[in-house]
């Protein structure tokens, strides 16, 4: 292994995920120890949550679970529904949701699937993605002209462009993957969890492919791509308002109805 | 600025606003230029200011240069950040999607894509990931002063102030976008801070000021108030025959009615209905002359005197030693109300109800009776205080399903309501442009339903949709809830009756 090879697979991985969890932990705790203002109160009310009919935590996490995973609020009723931008979005997410645990097989070589199986799910996967991902693109370049207002920044161009990259590039790997690239990114992979470093397969896409995610975990949390995490400490989600039924239990008793 | 894409009903509809037949002067206003020459005056005298205390929070001196103006509001915004966790939150996690424009009442109204949650979010953004460097301070220094004045100089706080001021506070926006912003939130982060620079809105003050002298945003003295009341209660006897009692300031009573203060002027129905409700169910309660108010523009100002306000509705309730109190019908003053003064009333063993759940409740136990359902067709416009935060959607449903022949659903109801247009704080006169036109997309969505009456529990709406409802020649008429219940537990015509 030369020396660049080394630091680009063999230490880098470490610290990506160093500054992923390092990074991500540190933006969630600063949102969450941030107060919730002057008194304990949001400038001066007790809670912000905008959900009628929320009365426990266990339902404001079961609205935020869906809206993390359904996307159900880009569909919602308002002059027509929108199910294009709502498509594309459920499946580009879905898509990486998958493809990421499609990766942990890498560290699972127990698990039997046929070659042919892996090699159809994550080709089919990954092109959906990509096309959504490719969608999702398009429409942002478009959103001046949907909307009448540049809100675009560098930030929201470079995340979308860069996972497509990373998808594009894993589908091309795959592609024209020489037949021993799976055991050899095992073998790399495992090396890497268990400490015991093995050299990365020598392809050049694999090259590219890898170094693209590891530098995104790196760019991930200080990016709008932290955006899953802020769901938990987003006070207008997580409320929840008193119980009705125990307040008019108390005045039906107070009035003796 | 036209509208970029149409809004419609269904496919090949024409636009809502080409539906109104004033579109011809919604062009005039608003076509090419957008909303920004529409400004909210903050020109509030001297002796209003020292009045309401404005004097005492202020932290940097009306008088100060532009650039410190600016210095001041952006260091605001950082220590917003770093104090307010709402507002941290709304700043970090916008992806820039722009599914929250077409939703805001106020873009539908406008169609000037800064007059939206993202459009207004930004403008406060940017200063805000000026400040913090995108990467949250971690890597990368603070902003160093030379960067910040050049920065400065690009920014301009009087646009700020302009669309911060067009924002209904309706919180349309924190139910369509994915990850649940509130621009509302940020709009009152935004206000607390140009309240700390001495800039409050002549008409909000003003509001503010009558709660200080009188307790009610009207100036209504006691004498007046008692006045109109003897008025009313004679009016409701001639009416149905039949004797009331509402007593003003009792020594002591089980419960305490809190009413708008313009029930005592314009919206007279309500207040029969909320005197008949609380006397039919043999309460033994009572009004307070110096808490005759529901609303709490201090919600659309600033955290003391949302607070201020809010602790004179606890100083009544403890003054009359109420078992309960029934707050009546309003909607932003119900959204402080559930969450800063009913907290609070109930730590102390009183129960704090509002009217609307009041009469559900009585009418599901049989406690009201109905003499004769009002023979009308109504919809229900739901205030976005009291659907989205307020918690309160179904009761007001099976009022009006219980006392008129027919209710309709609206196609945007429940927490998809549109704005009246002129929440927020944005009731007054020369922002009339933006409210008509802001309160068009509800009104034309109650028209759709063949209702002859909108409903609406809410005292800004009943300011502000007859408004808008004459501007646009709308064939409908606007009222309460309670007025309703009046006129159906009495037989009585509803129109007859304010
Ligand atoms: S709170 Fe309402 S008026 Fe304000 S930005 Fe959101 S949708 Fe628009
Ligand atoms: S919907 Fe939410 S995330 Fe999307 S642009 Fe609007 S505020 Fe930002």
């Amino acid at each position: 292994m030369n020396a660049v090879i080394y630091a680009l697979f063999i230490v880098l991985p470490y610290v990506s995920l160093v500054v992923l969890i390092g990074g991500s932990t540190y933006r969630v705790l600063r949102w969450a120890t941030t107060p919730k203002g002057g008194g304990g109160l949001y400038l001066g009310l007790y809670r912000l949550v905008n959900r009628a009919g929320q009365r426990s935590y266990l339902s404001a996490v079961g609205h935020i679970l869906a809206r993390m995973l359904a996307f159900h609020t880009i569909p919602k009723n308002s002059y027509g529904r929108d199910y294009g931008t709502w498509l594309s979005v459920f499946l580009f997410h879905w898509g990486v949701f998958l493809l990421i645990a499609f990766h942990l097989h890498l560290w699972m070589p127990w698990l039997r699937v046929g070659a042919e199986a892996m090699y159809v799910m994550g080709m089919a996967t990954g092109t959906i993605a990509l096309g959504a991902g490719l969608f999702l693109l398009a429409r942002r370049v478009g959103l001046r002209r949907i909307y009448g207002l540049a809100l675009n920044a560098l930030d929201d161009y470079v995340a979308i462009t860069w996972v497509v990259l990373i998808i594009a590039l894993g589908l091309a790997m795959r592609a024209l993957a020489p037949p021993g690239l799976f055991g050899e990114a095992v073998a790399w992979a495992t090396g890497l969890s268990s400490l015991h470093p093995e050299p990365p397969p020598a392809f050049p896409l694999f090259y590219a492919h890898v170094l693209a995610v590891e530098l995104f975990m790196i760019y991930l949390p200080f990016s709008k791509m932290a955006h899953p995490f802020t769901f938990p400490v987003n006070p207008v989600l997580y409320g929840k308002f008193e119980d009705v039924d125990e307040v008019r239990r108390r005045v039906e008793e107070e009035l003796g109805w | 600025m036209v509208s970029v894409r149409k809004v419609t009903y269904g496919r090949g509809g024409r636009d809502i606003l080409e539906e109104s037949p004033m579109y011809g002067e919604w062009r005039r206003e608003f076509e090419g230029r957008g909303s920004v020459h529409v400004r909210i005056k903050e020109e509030t005298d001297e002796g209003t200011l020292k009045a309401i205390g404005v004097t005492e929070m202020q932290r940097i001196d009306r008088g100060a240069s532009p650039a410190e103006r600016k210095r001041f509001f952006a260091s605001r915004v950082a220590e917003m950040a770093r104090e307010n966790r709402a507002f941290r939150h709304h700043m970090d996690a916008c992806v820039h999607c722009g599914l929250c424009i077409d939703k805001c009442p106020e873009y539908l109204g406008t169609r000037d894509p800064t007059n939206s949650p993202v459009g207004r979010a930004d403008l406060v953004r940017r200063i805000y990931r000026r400040l913090n460097k995108a990467s949250d301070g971690l890597l990368g220094r603070d902003v160093d002063d030379k960067d910040l004045a050049r920065f400065l100089e690009e920014v301009d706080l009087d646009r700020i102030w302009t669309y911060y001021y067009q924002c209904t506070e309706c919180r349309r926006c924190s139910v369509y976008c994915p990850m649940g912003i509130d621009q509302g939130e940020i709009t009152r982060a935004v206000r607390q801070i140009f309240v700390e620079m001495g800039m409050i809105p002549e008409f909000n003050a003003r509001t503010i000021r009558g709660v200080y002298e009188t307790g009610n945003n009207m100036y209504i003295k006691k004498e007046a108030a008692q006045n109109v009341l003897d008025f009313v209660l004679d009016d409701m006897r001639q009416e149905t025959g039949r004797d009331f009692k509402a007593a003003m300031d009792a020594e002591r009573a089980d419960a305490l009615l809190l009413p708008s203060s313009t029930d005592f002027f314009s919206n007279i129905g309500t207040l029969k209905g909320e005197i008949a409700i609380m006397d039919e169910l043999g309460l033994d309660w009572t009004l307070d002359s110096r808490a005759l108010e529901v609303a709490n523009f201090g919600l659309f100002e600033d955290e003391a005197h949302l607070k201020y306000i809010g602790d004179n509705y606890v100083n009544a309730a403890l003054r009359r030693g109420v078992k309960m109190v029934v707050f009546g019908e309003c909607g932003h003053g119900w959204r402080a109300f559930k969450n800063y003064v009913a907290p609070r009333l109930e730590a102390m063993g009183v129960q704090a109800i509002s009217i609307t759940q009041l009469t559900a409740w009585a009418l599901r136990k049989g406690r009201l009776r109905v003499d004769k359902k009002v023979d009308a067709v109504v919809t229900y416009h739901d205030p976005c205080n009291l659907a989205r935060a307020g918690d309160l959607i179904e009761e007001p449903r099976f009022v009006l399903r219980s006392v008129v022949k027919e209710l309709r659903e609206r196609v945007h109801n429940r927490e998809k309501t549109l704005c009246c247009g002129a929440g927020g704080g944005l009731l007054t006169d020369e922002l009339m442009p933006l409210r008509v036109w802001a309160g068009w997309p509800s009104v034309y969505d109650s028209l759709r339903t063949g209702a002859q009456y909108m409903v609406a529990p809410c005292s800004i709406d009943k300011a502000q949709f007859p408004a808008v409802i004459q501007y646009h020649k709308a064939p409908i008429k606007f009222k309460g809830v309670s007025d309703f219940v009046y006129a159906a537990m009495y037989g009585l015509d509803v129109d007859k009756i304010a």
